[in-house]
């Protein structure tokens, strides 16, 4: 596999509070501080973390929507290296052809006053790639791609349900053929048996179209559902990157394995026993010194206290950052096999 | 009504009034809650679960009427059954259950508290609706529920306002909130759905320990499976305002007959399996509109054990299956097609 995008050391900082002189701003929030990772071509990475850990920023940096604060993405694409950061506004509007996003609530994100047929089509009017017979048949050939019935496409947003107009979200997105989508909790405003049909709608549209995926949730199940490497975040940082099985059966940093011990396992003959954190989190306009998580950590040191953790490679394709990762024992998410096997 | 039974939903009909037509949403639903148990009420959205929990405790909109059925509750220590349907929906009556023998938590800790009161001002009010405590003695009870739930430094907390506490603090200063007169029942819609894993996972922690601890009884609304199975004692399935199956927790998981819980079970991602991770398999379709109800047993039109002639034709009963264990279909799946890891161990 080749690697499709190389983010190093982004940063998003967001001012806050207007004092001073020239209103110079009293702090930033911090809601991206230094992260770095690669993005492999045709795999579907996962992004876990609480809310306001960081994940939809990060997102939408990646893409540009909001501007990061300091370093590099770069882009690969037929032998080119694009740096994305340094692209002017016309560039990077080409470059988004190859860049989509889908949206949470699929309630919000479709405007209610355009046809199903405008909205799915509106990205090739706006590239101008397509119009007239041609638009409408590749709106045709992709609603059908996305499991809509094509009988319908004059209909209004209104008349769809919410799974259906996720259909219509994800048929938007895809339109333009990017190569790159950037899930943000694609799957969360849905019940759970119309869950299961998008995930493995993307699944499928993932090998028929070779996509890839940056998949922003909070749900760890369906995450571990649909993922290849999985990486979680906690205040603005990366703290543990690794394949699905590994992170969830293996966790090596203490926050993971807090995340991965609170999943309520649908099997009512397993009672869990949840690692609770203690503490609130504290805020990302002041986070704490050394790891971030030292707060909350039941197996912090001095040491997590004054030095920053730094991203290492543990075991293969497994990055932690961790000072005590050498040394704990963690216990991941029950697996099943194993669990035969005793 | 049974002895251990504190609360008892017979036969409940609620309709929606629009521009004089009327739209059942909940078409005959019955369950018993016993005594601190712990019933979880799941189904997708539009079901009717959230308001069939509301209607305990009457807090439902102007359009929507119970137009039949009863709901009896039995105050601890009483042997006087209050029927709730037959009490005036503003009032006295009303007034006296809810909050103080029956609570309520809601899913948006965000929008369930006033920004402009402190929280103390929030919680406290309760305690003295209901108690006639003074000012002073209200404070105190007040500040000793923030402690139980877990809020540190509630006597600071007291004084804070909505905006200062985080998701996970609000949903425990609720908790606070509806504990603070012990009541016997808690209604929660789904306390836990906006929440993250680690608070979720505190959230329900802190309510299995308060259970234990105050013996109250709660009807838990959720579309988790996970959080059901974690929480609750007995479970009662909802599709489009009937109860389709219902019986405790583990027997509903190991042995569900209703195609409908059948597969919400089978598509569920699951953590056990990250080494053969096959399709999930989908309900196919979507739940019909409201105003578009199918005729006989609502799920047919999604339902691969469908009989035609029959299915269409007519409500199937409410049938029991074993003695606590009861399913509405006319074609129950006839064994236990989720293979738990428990099951494949032995």
């Amino acid at each position: 596999m080749s690697v499709l995008l190389e983010i190093s050391d982004i940063k998003v900082h967001f001012p806050v509070g207007k004092t001073g002189f020239f209103g110079r701003p009293a702090g930033y929030v911090r809601a991206v501080d230094g992260v770095s990772f690669t993005i492999e071509a045709g795999e579907t990475l996962g992004l876990v973390g609480e809310s306001g850990s960081g994940k939809t920023t990060l997102g939408r940096a990646i893409l540009r929507a909001i501007e990061p604060t300091s370093g590099t993405i770069r882009f690969h694409k037929d032998g080119q290296d694009i740096d994305v950061t340094s692209l002017n506004n016309k560039q990077l509007r080409a470059m988004w052809r190859d860049m989509q996003m889908i949206f949470q609530d699929p309630y919000s994100s479709l405007n209610p006053r355009m046809t199903v047929r405008d909205v799915i089509g509106e990205p090739l009017l706006a590239n101008k790639v397509a119009k007239g017979e041609e638009l409408k048949q590749r709106v045709k050939q992709i609603a059908t791609q996305c499991g809509l019935d094509v009988e319908h496409l004059s209909r209004y947003p209104h008349a769809f349900s919410g799974g259906q107009r996720q259909r219509i979200a994800i048929a938007r997105a895809l339109i333009l053929h990017p190569e790159f989508i950037v899930c943000d909790e694609a799957v969360s405003a849905l019940d759970v048996s119309i869950q299961a049909q998008i995930l493995n709608l993307l699944k499928e549209l993932q090998i028929d179209l070779s996509l890839t995926f940056l998949f922003i949730a909070h749900d760890l199940a369906a995450v571990a559902y649909v993922c290849d490497r999985v990486e979680v975040m906690y205040l603005g940082t990366i703290v543990e990157i690794a394949p699905t099985e590994g992170l969830y059966y293996t966790p090596r940093h203490p926050y993971t394995e807090a995340l991965m011990s609170a999943i309520p396992e649908a099997d009512p003959t397993k009672e869990m026993t949840p690692y609770l954190l203690t503490g609130e989190r504290p805020s990302p306009a002041n986070p704490p010194d050394g790891c971030r998580f030292n707060t909350r950590c039941r197996y912090a040191t001095d040491l997590c206290r004054t030095d920053v953790p730094l991203l290492t490679p543990i075991a293969s394709n497994h990055f932690v950052a961790c000072h005590h990762a050498e040394i704990l024992s963690l216990q991941g998410a029950m697996d099943h096999e194993e669990v035969a096997l005793i | 009504m049974n002895d251990d039974t504190i609360l008892e939903v017979k036969d409940l009909h609620i309709k929606l009034k629009s521009d004089g037509v009327e739209f059942p949403i909940v078409e005959g639903v019955s369950f018993e809650l016993k005594a601190g148990k712990v019933l979880a009420l799941v189904g997708e959205s539009g079901c009717g679960k959230s308001v069939t929990s509301a209607s305990i405790l009457r807090l439902l909109p102007r359009e929507l009427d119970i137009t039949s059925g009863q709901i009896q509750f039995r105050p601890p220590g009483s042997d006087k059954v209050v029927n709730i349907v037959d009490l005036p929906k503003e009032g006295k009556g009303i007034r006296h259950v809810r909050g103080n023998q029956i609570a309520m938590i809601f899913q948006e800790p965000m929008s369930s508290f006033s920004p402009l009161h402190t929280i103390g001002n929030q919680v406290s009010e309760v305690v003295r609706l209901h108690l006639k405590v003074s000012k002073k003695e209200a404070r105190a009870r007040t500040v000793k529920m923030l402690d139980k739930v877990g809020i540190s430094d509630p006597d600071r907390a007291f004084d804070q306002y909505p905006y200062e506490f985080s998701g996970g603090m609000r949903q425990r200063a609720m908790i606070a909130k509806a504990l603070s007169c012990n009541p016997s029942v808690l209604i929660a819609d789904e306390p836990t759905t906006a929440l993250d894993v680690t608070i979720q996972a505190q959230v329900l922690d802190l309510m299995r320990e308060l259970r234990r601890e105050m013996g109250m009884a709660i009807v838990f609304i959720t579309h988790d499976l996970g959080v059901v199975a974690q929480i609750a004692d007995d479970v009662a399935i909802m599709y489009m305002g009937r109860i389709v199956e219902q019986g405790p927790v583990r027997e509903i998981f190991a042995n569900p007959r209703h195609p409908y819980t059948v597969n919400l079970l089978r598509a569920v991602p699951r953590l056990g399996n990250l080494r053969d991770r096959q399709k999930l398999t989908p309900i196919q379709g979507s739940v019909p509109s409201l105003f578009d109800r199918p005729t006989g047993c609502t799920f047919h039109p999604r339902c691969s054990a469908y009989i035609k002639g029959t299915c269409e034709a007519s409500v199937p009963p409410m049938v029991n299956i074993s003695e606590h264990h009861s399913v509405r279909c006319f074609s129950p799946e006839a064994t236990a097609p989720v293979a738990t890891a428990s099951e494949v161990a032995t």
